[in-house]
C-alpha cells in the first residue's frame, strides 16, 4: 500500500487530538508541556506532508521556525515549572489555585 | 521549484525601526551584565531612548507603502499606525515601572529588556503579510511577556498567573499553527496576498471542510490571544497576577499587536470567507462583552474589574472585524483601539500611585474617599472611567459611536443593540468607582508617597490623549482611515 498525503494528515490530526486530551486531563505540568510538545509537532507533520505534496520548500521552512519557537516555549515553560516547584513544593496544575474570583 | 531570495536597500529600510529596536536591546543587555547593581534606573531611561528613537524612525517612514522580503513584510500606514501606538504605550508603561519593581525589591535591567523584545515582536506582527512572519512575531511577543507576568517571582500569584499565561498562550499557538498549516494545505502558500489571490481565481469551495477548521482554529488561536469569550478564562488570573504596569502593557499593546495580526489575517487574505466567519465573530463579540460586563459588576478587586472590563472592550473592538466589509469599519478598530490604548493605562497607572506600606491600592476599598486623600487622581480617574463607559468629552464617545455606527451599516442591528446594553451595564460598575471615590470615607489614611516625575509625565499623556481625542475625534479618525486605504487592495 502507497502511504499517501491523506495518511499523513490523519497521523498529524490523531497526534494533535492526544496532544489536547493530554493537556487537559493531566495534572502534571511536565506531561502537560509535553502535550503542547505534542501538537506542535502535529503542525510539523502536516507542513512537511503539505511541503512533500506541493514539492515546495516554504513548507518545510515553517516546520524549521516551529521546531525553534517549540524549543523555546520548553524553555519558558521549565523555567515556570522550577519557580513554581520552588515556592510549592509540587508541580501538579491544580495546585495552583489562589487567584480566582 | 525554489525561488531565489534577494535582499536589496529597500529592504533594509523596510526594517529600519525594528533593527534600531533590536540592536538597543543586545546592547542593553550586554550593558546590564557590565553595569553593577545598583546603576539600574539608567537602564529604563536607555530603553525609553531606544523606544523614541524607534519612534522617530517609524515616523520617517510614513508614506511608504511596500512589501519586503519576498513579501514577508510590508512597511504601510496601518503598520505605521499600531507601532506609533504600540511604541507610545511601552514608553508609558515603562516610565510607570521604574519606581514601582525598586519598591517590590526586584530591580533589574533584564525587566526593561524583555519589555523591548515584546515590543519588537509586536512590530514584527503589525507588518508581517505572511503567515509565517505573523506567528514568528506572535511568538517573540508572547515569550517575554511570559517572563514579565511571573516576574515578581517571590510572590505567588505572579508566578501563577505566568504558569496560567504560559499553559494557555502554549496552546493558543499550537492552536493557530494547526490552523496556519491547513491554510498552507489548501492554497500552497503562507503569503497573504496569494492566498486572498487563491481564493479569488479559483473561488471559494463551500463544500470543503478544511475551510471551516481553518476559520475555526482561526478564531481560536487569535481569541485566545485577545481574551475573546470563551477563550478568556486565563486573562483575569493573569491581569490580577502580573506586575501592575506590565498588565497595563498586556491589556493594551499585546491586545492592539494581536488585534492589528487579526485584522490584517482577515481583511488581507481572507475576506473572500467573509460571509461565512462575520456571524460567527458577531456572536462571539455579543458573547464577549456580555459576560466581560457581567462577571465585572461582581468583582472586589480593582485590578481584577479591570481585566474583566478588558474582556468586555475586546468585544466591543470584534464588532468592527464584523463590519470589515463598511468602508469606515476598520478605521473605527483602529480608532477604537488608540482611545482605550489611553484610557485604560491611566487607572492601572493611579493602581501604581495608590500602593502604600500597608496596602496595594488594588481593591476597590481602597478608591474609598480618594476624593478627599488625592482630589487630582481622583478627578483623573473620573476622567478614565467616563472614556471607558464612553461618555463625551473622552475618546471613549467617539470610539464606540463609530463601531456601533459600522455595525448598523452592514446591518447587524441586533449587535448594536447588544453593544448599546453593554455600554449601559458597563456605566455602572464604572460609575461604582466614582462613588466610591466621592461618597465614602477614606478606610486607609496613609498618606500617600509622592509619585515621581516619570509617573506623572506618563499619566498626564494618557489623561490629554483621552480627552485629546474626545474633543478632536475627527483628527484621529481621518488618520484611521487613511492608514486602512491599502489594507484591502
Amino acid at each position: 500500500m502507497e502511504i499517501t498525503l491523506t495518511h499523513y494528515l490523519i497521523l498529524a490530526a490523531v497526534m494533535f487530538g492526544l496532544g489536547i486530551i493530554g493537556f487537559i486531563t493531566r495534572r502534571n505540568m511536565v506531561t502537560v508541556l509535553m502535550s503542547v510538545e505534542l501538537m506542535l509537532n502535529a503542525v510539523n507533520i502536516n507542513f512537511i506532508a503539505f511541503a512533500r505534496h506541493f514539492q515546495q520548500l516554504s513548507g518545510q521552512v515553517m516546520s524549521l521556525f516551529i521546531i525553534t519557537i517549540a524549543a523555546c516555549e520548553a524553555a519558558v515553560g521549565l523555567a515556570i515549572i522550577i519557580v513554581l516547584f520552588r515556592s510549592r513544593r509540587s508541580i501538579n496544575v491544580d495546585d495552583a489555585n489562589i487567584l480566582k474570583y | 521549484m525554489i525561488e531565489k531570495l534577494q535582499f536589496g536597500m529597500s529592504d533594509f529600510v523596510a526594517l529600519l525601526p525594528e533593527i534600531i529596536l533590536c540592536v538597543f536591546a543586545l546592547l542593553i543587555t550586554v550593558y546590564d551584565f557590565m553595569s553593577k547593581r545598583t546603576n539600574k534606573a539608567l537602564i529604563s531611561y536607555m530603553s525609553q531612548v531606544a523606544f523614541f528613537v524607534t519612534l522617530i524612525a517609524t515616523f520617517t517612514l510614513i508614506g511608504n507603502n511596500y512589501t519586503a522580503y519576498s513579501g514577508m513584510f510590508v512597511i504601510d500606514t496601518f503598520a505605521i499606525f499600531i507601532k506609533v501606538v504600540i511604541l507610545l504605550v511601552a514608553m508609558i508603561s515603562v516610565a510607570a515601572s521604574h519606581r514601582f519593581i525598586t519598591d517590590e525589591g526586584y530591580e533589574s535591567g533584564e525587566y526593561y529588556i524583555l519589555i523591548m523584545f515584546s515590543v519588537l515582536g509586536m512590530m514584527i506582527m503589525a507588518s508581517a503579510t505572511d503567515l509565517i512572519s505573523v506567528f514568528v512575531g506572535l511568538e517573540l511577543m508572547a515569550i517575554p511577556c511570559y517572563f514579565l507576568t511571573g516576574f515578581f517571582k517571590k510572590q505567588n500569584r505572579s508566578i501563577e498567573g505566568a504558569l496560567k499565561y504560559f499553559l494557555m498562550g502554549a496552546f493558543s499557538s499550537a492552536v493557530l499553527a494547526y490552523g496556519i498549516s491547513f491554510v498552507y494545505g489548501v492554497t500552497g502558500t503562507t503569503n497573504l496576498h496569494k492566498i486572498a489571490e487563491f481564493f479569488a481565481t479559483q473561488g471559494v469551495d463551500i463544500n470543503n471542510p478544511a475551510l471551516y477548521l481553518v476559520l475555526t482554529l482561526f478564531v481560536a488561536g487569535f481569541g485566545f490571544k485577545i481574551a475573546a469569550v470563551p477563550f478568556h478564562m486565563w486573562c483575569p488570573d493573569v491581569y490580577e497576577g502580573a506586575p501592575t504596569p506590565i498588565t497595563a502593557f498586556m491589556s493594551t499593546a499585546v491586545k492592539a499587536a494581536s488585534f492589528a495580526a487579526f485584522l490584517r489575517v482577515y481583511a488581507t487574505a481572507l475576506p473572500a470567507l467573509h460571509i461565512n466567519w462575520a456571524p460567527t465573530l458577531a456572536v462571539l463579540a455579543a458573547l464577549t462583552m456580555t459576560i466581560g460586563n457581567i462577571v465585572a459588576l461582581t468583582q472586589s478587586s480593582f485590578k481584577r474589574m479591570l481585566a474583566y472590563s478588558s474582556i468586555a472592550h475586546a468585544g466591543y473592538i470584534l464588532i468592527g472585524l464584523v463590519a470589515l466589509k463598511v468602508s469606515d469599519g476598520v478605521a473605527s478598530v483602529l480608532f477604537y483601539l488608540i482611545a482605550y490604548a489611553f484610557a485604560n493605562m491611566g487607572p492601572f497607572i493611579i493602581i501604581i500611585l495608590l500602593r502604600t506600606k500597608n496596602s496595594s491600592g488594588e481593591m476597590l476599598t481602597d478608591l474609598h474617599g480618594l476624593g478627599k486623600r488625592a482630589p487630582l487622581l481622583a478627578g483623573i480617574m473620573l476622567i478614565f472611567m467616563f472614556s471607558l463607559t464612553g461618555l463625551p468629552p473622552t475618546g471613549g464617545f467617539p470610539g464606540k459611536y463609530y463601531l456601533f455606527y459600522a455595525a448598523v451599516q452592514s446591518n447587524y442591528v441586533w449587535l448594536t443593540v447588544v453593544a448599546c446594553i453593554n455600554t449601559a451595564i458597563s456605566a455602572f460598575y464604572y460609575f461604582k468607582v466614582g462613588m466610591y471615590m466621592y461618597m465614602h470615607e477614606p478606610r486607609n489614611t496613609e498618606e500617600l508617597e509622592k509619585p515621581s516625575t516619570p509617573v506623572l509625565t506618563a499619566l498626564y499623556i494618557c489623561v490629554g490623549m483621552t480627552l485629546l481625542i474626545g474633543i478632536m475625534p475627527h483628527r484621529f479618525f481621518e488618520a484611521a482611515k487613511q492608514s486602512i486605504m491599502l489594507l484591502t487592495s
